[in-house]
């Protein structure tokens, strides 16, 4: 019975690693930094002893070929593409990157080279992230690099690019730390997570919900939501505010709903990314939770691909209202209305905002370089510092560079950052509706529809 | 007390799902004595049949298209097992043990990348078999959940009948206990192996065409439930038909009371599958050879 030993052995440490993984923190990413201790002795009147703490940080830079040795310019993708990573959104992404790429190299490539572009599946892991990063510039050397979905991959791959001095431009982590960083290399277009979690906080607080119950995802983006807007809403007053963890794998969700169904809140979010949004979204509306006249319902941006939402949760998805980053077709460019149609054309499905900010992004790092005419890193930072382009979201440039500090009174996530994502709260008011067709409820300066339609 | 029984009802119509999708690990297992890594991706391949199957013949009602989903499932395995799995009973395999982990492990991840592929990355669900909710009185649970309990609970009655009553049975129960005995009475048991791991397989997939309109389906749904399964069998006892049953339904019970009452609401949903783990590693500690395991010998 030597199998059965070896299959309780296996059982067994797979139930030590659930249960580390479930009672452990999130995951911390890993940053990259020496750190020297140095202690002395000095003496002066009295003998006293001195600690002295010296933070050193170590750049290794990347030799650059010059563009004429190069046969193509090679920039490099990164973004999850398989389980445990979110890769709905990384496999949009990637087609968003490749699609850019094309495109470019179309209309003649970038300083009369071809592009490449080499793709890494980041899996949605902080180590994959630095590993595919590191390959990425070490082996395949890479000029420049784009993309990514997670905020704990992010944070370490932004480490790798630091370290090498490699232009990067993040199309959709959302952690305040990405660039508040300050690093030179770093740039991003996706909203920061404090910027994107006020939109909804000030909508909850506009349509006056007192009692709020997220349910997130243990993840860095459900935490980083999470913290946000308890915070926001606290400070605006709505202090009857729950948070629940789930893994995002979670198939059945109604135990704890029925719990909450004990005392309805005015309102429930379901912050789960991919399958886990529709399940949620199903299941609380099949034990008469929410959407109900009582409690209103916020689902997670995947309600944005319209045509999975509603395969998904059928006549359930009515009432049901998510933040949605990008462009509402309303204020469509014709940029935008380019590349929808592309994408759908392309690939049969709707594009979401993580392909607009990848394609965006893959964009702005070609432009940059073009405008740099070289592909040396400086130049190209420099170049990116002063671009201005017309994306697929919208007018785009960085607002707070080398040459224009972040002031005191800004954030510091403001170096480097697109100061004007686009960040909509959109309600789907009717069963089936279109992204396109569905109104925009806030803000309401834009808004296309009434504030709240309840059941 | 409605609250309880409630939620009680939530976990006990989930434990007969669990236990359909584990009897067909354990019949794998009792008879092939190997553990099928790739047990969740038939489960995923069942709701993937019922959902490709449903797009392609529009009219056909959902709830025929589960045994069609069962035996695509179940011919995936078969032919599995024939060009994988034979060579180990033939003696051509030099670390059979290791061999069977390494082969169903590697048809796992060679499944779930071929659906991503294929099939694309995003979540599908194919129409429900019935619409609405019903009300039991304490709870309101949805058609397509209630339907899938009760046809589990139909099949696995049919499955012990089939197992104590057919001649098929008597032949699986007599390979599981004794191979060379049963050779003897004139049981092929490579026939046996075949059959078992094509059962185990299409039992899987029932389960995945089963719960696919409730949970929806992407190319690694089948992660959870297989998991879920290995702690059902081991908890119930390996190789018995009963522990799968009783395992999966104390398991469902055991997930479902926790979320509700874990005295911090935030951590409850986080902790569910864990504190099945608790109790399975205590029945382990107390009874290592689970609930109605057979002694080793």
């Amino acid at each position: 019975m030597k199998s059965r030993s070896a299959v309780n052995l296996f059982v067994i440490a797979l139930v030590l690693s659930v249960l580390v993984v479930s009672c452990g923190p999130a995951p911390t990413p890993e940053v990259i930094r020496e750190t020297v201790v140095v202690e002395q002795t000095v003496e002066v009147e009295k003998e006293v002893e001195v600690t002295k703490e010296v933070k050193q940080e170590v750049v290794v830079t990347a030799t650059p070929v010059p563009v004429s040795e190069m046969e193509t310019i090679l920039i490099g993708g990164f973004g999850p593409l398989s389980a445990p990573g979110s890769y709905q959104s990384g496999t949009q992404m990637r087609q968003a990157t490749e699609m850019a790429v094309d495109e470019i190299n179309e209309a003649g490539g970038i300083l009369g080279k071809e592009v490449e572009l080499v793709f890494g599946d980041t899996e949605g892991l902080p180590e994959r992230g630095t590993a595919v990063t590191e390959r990425l510039i070490t082996q395949n050397n890479v000029v420049g690099l784009t993309g990514e979905f997670h905020s704990a991959v992010g944070l370490t791959e932004m480490e790798v690019a630091h370290k090498y001095g490699i232009p990067t431009v993040f199309a959709e982590p959302w952690a305040d730390e990405i660039t508040a960083s300050g690093y030179p290399e770093i740039f991003r277009i996706a909203p920061s997570i404090e910027y994107y979690s006020s939109i909804a906080t000030n909508y909850m607080v506009e349509v006056g919900w007192e009692s709020i119950v997220f349910v997130v995802e243990d993840t860095d983006y459900g935490h980083l939501q999470a913290e946000g807007w308890v915070a926001q809403l606290e400070e605006a007053g709505v202090t009857d505010v729950e948070v629940i963890y789930a893994d995002p794998a979670t198939e059945d969700f109604t135990p704890i709903l029925q719990r909450i169904q004990q005392d309805p809140p005015d309102m429930l979010a379901g912050v789960i990314t991919g399958i886990g949004n529709s399940r949620m979204v199903r299941q609380a509306c099949e034990i008469g939770l929410a959407p109900s006249a009582e409690t209103a319902y916020y689902a997670s941006s995947d309600a944005q691909y319209d045509e999975d939402f509603w395969e998904n949760v059928g006549d359930c998805g009515q009432y049901v209202f998510f933040t949605f980053v990008g462009l509402p077709k309303t204020v469509w460019n014709e940029k935008t209305e380019a590349f929808v149609t592309n994408f759908e054309e392309r690939y049969d499905h709707t594009p979401g905002a993580p392909s607009m900010e990848a394609y965006d992004a893959t964009y702005l790092l070609l432009n940059a370089i073009e405008d740099a005419g070289t592909t040396e890193p400086e130049a190209v930072i420099k170049a990116l510092e002063n671009i201005r382009m017309t994306g697929a979201l919208g007018e785009l440039w960085f607002e707070y560079t080398s040459d224009n500090p972040v002031p005191e009174d800004e954030p510091d996530w403001m170096w480097h950052q697109w100061p004007t994502p686009s960040v909509y709260i959109i309600q789907y008011t009717e069963v089936d509706q279109t992204l396109e067709e569905a109104p925009v409820v806030f803000p309401r300066e834009v808004s296309t529809g009434p504030l709240y339609t309840s059941p | 007390m409605d609250f309880f029984l409630s939620v009680s009802l939530t976990g006990l119509i989930m434990g007969i799902i669990y236990a359909l999708m584990a009897l067909g690990l354990t019949l794998i297992y009792s008879i092939l004595g190997i553990v099928n890594f790739a047990h969740g991706e038939f489960y995923m391949i069942g709701g993937y049949a019922s959902y490709l199957i449903l797009s392609s013949l529009t009219g056909l009602h959902p709830l025929l298209v589960v045994p069609m989903a069962g035996l695509v499932g179940a011919l995936f395995g078969l032919l599995f097992e024939i060009l994988f799995l034979r060579p180990i009973h033939k003696d051509r395999i030099d670390r059979p043990d290791e061999y069977a982990i390494l082969v169903t492990f590697g048809l796992s991840f060679f499944l779930i990348n071929l659906t991503l592929a294929v099939v694309g990355p995003y979540p599908h669900r194919p129409p429900s078999f019935f619409r609405g909710t019903v009300d039991l009185g304490l709870v309101n649970v949805s058609a397509d959940r209630l339907t899938a309990s009760a046809l589990s609970l139909t099949l696995v009655g049919a499955l012990l009948l089939i197992i104590n009553k057919t001649w098929i049975g008597k032949a699986l129960r007599a390979v599981s206990q004794d191979k060379q005995a049963a050779a003897v009475v004139g049981i092929d048991s490579l026939s046996m192996n075949s059959i078992a791991f094509a059962a185990g397989a299409g039992l899987a997939a029932v389960a995945g065409a089963l719960l696919a309109p409730s949970f929806s389906i992407t190319p690694d749904v089948g992660a959870q439930p297989s998991i879920r399964s290995y702690v059902i069998i081991v908890l119930g006892g390996m190789g018995s038909i009963k522990g799968s049953i009783f395992g999966g339904i104390i398991i469902g019970l055991v997930e479902s009371l926790a979320a509700g009452y874990f005295p911090d609401p935030s951590r409850g949903l986080r902790y569910k599958t864990a504190f099945g783990l608790v109790i399975f590693m205590l029945v382990l500690l107390f009874r290592p050879r689970g609930l109605f395991g057979r002694k080793e010998e």
